[in-house]
């Protein structure tokens, strides 16, 4: 209190000093802070003559400064602020009442707060708090898409992937889903197939809704779910009703003379299993983009469909001749792929209904399934004769070039690469599985035409000189034992497909042209070399 | 300063509008003191007036965010401008707080009798407040130089009346100490003179 009470003196003390009063008198007026009063207000006193002493006088043109020179470049700055900040800060404070204030404020928070639930709520896992406004989103995202169906459909399909979504995350956490997330996925994915039933882009819908029926079976198979619920049940219904509702549709496409576009584009993937495939990837993209995160399945397919891709486009362009000795490591490869080409023809015809069955489930899911089945048939039937051509196995030698053969120039046998193909194809197709391979020679017909010649001048002369042909099935079989592994994972849906397809080949064979019979005979005259597939030609 | 709060504000509005008369006559009411002020604590009459441009300048850009309370507040503003001036001043300078001799020449008043001790005695306060805090500095130089009131000290410092008088009572203490510890016979002296 006293320390208190000496501050208030000495402000005092100095407050009367600076009104004039004499340094005593002001002392005085505290008695009892005179002795520390008196040093600290003579300290205050000399402050007070210090300040009135008259400043420093500095030139008058200096104290005047010339303040539109100095504003020049403030009023840009100014008018800016002026126009913007300034005219917003004073409608700000001058427009809105206290009340109005109060009322945008609240307003503001009543966004905010709403667009973060709804945010929330769009995104909430079941059960959680925000879940219960989950069906009142719904309706309002389904209202606004009632006059399309096409909408409503990707409106249930995305609803679907988002309860699978959550029904993963679940498995993941605790390995176990619960069921009424899954039995929401069967509800969205039944409304999505009657809603798609009555839109224009049934092929697309089908082949998403496919895709997520996939994915769940996946993921129930992966984690433990209560499968036996009566809404699960339904999934296999609608699953079944799903393909009937492709298959209808791949007939009516096929009537409608549609196979044959689409055959060209299946003749540029290749095989029509590796077709199958890429139709899969290629319309899925949301849908295929998850389920590829378990299935190593669609992964080897893409690869299996794009190495005959480029082989073929390459090898009927380019010289067969001079492309089949340059890599007689490719040739072996594709050797495999001419019985094949023989056999396409009936594969197609044989698969399109194991396929469905077999892969459907992994990969076609999404929207292969309708285009294999479409596809292949004619597949076979549009390119079938010139396939066998194609065997010119030593066409995609030819196209091996392009990948591999510079890696491998220096063998490149020229000729050795014709006996090989006719050895090949004979030897390891017929046994393993040129299953992959099938679709290649598809492509390859045209250089057919070209090896034949071409190999009747090597055989003689380099092509036993070389004796490649022994060691081109080999370098075949290993060429193609990456593919198979990969489709092993596939499943044995390819693998099963493809076998039967050699069988079959027998019959388009058959038909083909004298050109086959030249590469029998070729593969007769390569038989005693040592090929193993010579005697199984026949 | 600006006679009433009444053209103060007009003042002030018309400087909203962009007038550049208004800032001469805020230049005209509060130029002295700002200056003065800046001089205090710099010692420096040219680098002073350069700082007292500034600081209109300041006021100037900043007058379309300035909401005119009164008085006090628009003085609060004014010097805590004239604060930050001074203290980037400073620190662009990076030198330090001593008077040149010339310049403290100057400020001896010539129709003083005793010149010698006022000299003497303006040169020990020199130097004795320079070497207090910033915030004594302010309450000294606002108390002393520019003659505000207490209240305003406080609302151009944002502190409470409470919080300047001490601050006022402790920046007396230690020039007090100063004065007496490295210049006794000089402040004796002046004690004693004054006495008499």
């Amino acid at each position: 209190v006293t320390s208190l009470s000496f501050i208030e003196a000495l402000d005092q003390a100095l407050e009367l000093l600076e009104q004039g009063y004499p340094f005593e008198y002001c002392v005085q007026q505290f008695p009892e802070h005179s002795d520390r009063l008196r040093p600290l207000l003579q300290v205050g006193d000399d402050l007070r003559r210090l300040a009135q002493a008259p400043a420093p006088q500095l030139d008058p043109s200096k104290t005047t400064p010339d303040w539109n020179k100095l504003l020049a470049d403030v009023p840009q700055c100014r008018s800016r602020r002026s126009r913007v900040v300034a005219d917003l800060h004073s409608w700000i404070n001058f427009n809105l009442l206290p009340n109005k204030r109060l009322f945008v404020g609240l307003a503001t928070a009543f966004l905010l707060i709403f667009g973060a639930g709804l945010h929330g709520t769009v995104n909430s896992p079941d059960n959680q708090f925000l879940d219960p406004l989950n069906p009142l989103v719904k309706r309002l995202q389904l209202a606004t898409a009632v006059f399309n169906p096409v909408e409503q459909s990707e409106w249930h399909i995305t609803y679907a992937q988002r309860y699978l979504d959550q029904a993963s995350i679940l498995a993941r956490q605790t390995g176990y889903i619960p069921a009424g997330v899954l039995a929401q996925v069967v509800v969205e994915v039944e409304q999505a197939v009657s809603t798609a039933k009555q839109t224009n882009k049934q092929v697309q819908l089908f082949s998403q809704i496919s895709a997520l029926i996939v994915e769940a079976e996946d993921l129930v198979t992966q984690a433990k779910v209560e499968t036996t619920t009566p809404q699960w049940k339904r999934i296999d219904r609608v699953s079944a009703q799903l393909k009937q509702l492709q298959n209808d549709l791949q007939a009516s496409a096929a009537s409608s003379d549609r196979p044959t576009p689409k055959l060209s584009i299946s003749v540029e993937n290749a095989t029509p299993t590796s077709t199958h495939v890429a139709l899969s990837i290629k319309p899925g993209t949301k849908r295929e983009s998850k389920s590829t995160k378990n299935n190593d399945k669609q992964i080897i397919p893409t690869n299996l469909s794009t190495t005959p891709l480029e082989t073929l486009s390459e090898t009927p362009t380019s010289l067969p001749l001079a492309s089949a000795p340059s890599s007689p490591m490719d040739d072996p490869t594709i050797e495999p792929e001419a019985p094949p080409t023989a056999e396409p023809t009936p594969v197609p015809t044989a698969e399109p209904t194991p396929v469905p069955t077999a892969e459907p489930t992994p990969v076609p899911t999404a929207e292969p399934t309708p285009v294999p089945t479409a596809e292949p048939t004619p597949v076979p039937t549009a390119e079938p004769t010139p396939v066998p051509t194609a065997e010119p196995t030593p066409v995609p030698t030819a196209e091996p070039t392009a990948r591999s053969a510079n890696e491998v120039p220096t063998e490149p046998p020229t000729v050795e690469p014709t006996e090989e193909s006719t050895a090949v194809p004979t030897a390891e197709p017929t046994s393993e599985s040129a299953n992959e391979v099938l679709p290649l020679p598809t492509a390859q017909p045209e250089p057919t035409f070209e090896p034949t010649p071409v190999l009747v001048e090597p055989t003689a002369d380099s092509a036993e000189s070389l004796s490649i042909p022994d060691s081109a099935p080999a370098i075949g079989n290993e060429a193609f034992a990456p593919q198979q592994e990969s489709t092993s994972i596939v499943g044995t849906d390819s693998t099963v497909e493809q076998t039967p397809k050699p069988e079959n080949r027998s019959g388009p064979a058959s038909s083909a042209p004298a050109e086959g019979n030249e590469q029998k005979k070729k593969a007769d005259d390569n038989a005693p070399r040592g090929q193993e597939a010579a005697p199984k030609q026949p | 300063m600006a006679s009433t709060s009444t053209d103060l504000r007009a003042i002030i509005a018309r400087a909203h509008e962009g007038n550049t008369s208004a800032l001469q006559e805020l230049y005209d009411a509060y130029g002295d003191p700002v200056r003065r002020y800046c001089y205090v604590r710099l010692g420096d009459i040219e680098a002073a007036q350069d700082c007292t441009q500034e600081v209109f300048l300041c006021i100037w850009k900043g007058i379309h965010k300035f909401e005119f309370r009164g008085d006090l507040s628009f003085t609060a503003w004014l010097y805590t401008i004239a604060n930050n001036v001074l203290v980037s001043y400073v620190r662009k300078r990076n030198r330090a707080q001593h008077v040149p001799l010339t310049a403290e020449l100057n400020i001896t008043d010539t129709k003083s009798l005793d010149t010698a001790r006022t000299i003497c005695d303006r040169l020990m306060l020199r130097e004795a407040i320079s070497r207090l805090t910033i915030e004594q500095q302010q309450v000294i130089t606002l108390k002393f130089f520019v003659g505000l009131s207490n209240l305003e000290i406080a609302a151009a410092l944002n502190r409470t009346e409470g919080a300047v008088k001490a601050l006022q009572h402790r920046a007396i203490c230690r020039l007090q100490n100063i004065l007496a510890n490295e210049h006794p016979s000089i402040a004796s002296q002046l004690i004693v003179q004054e006495m008499t």
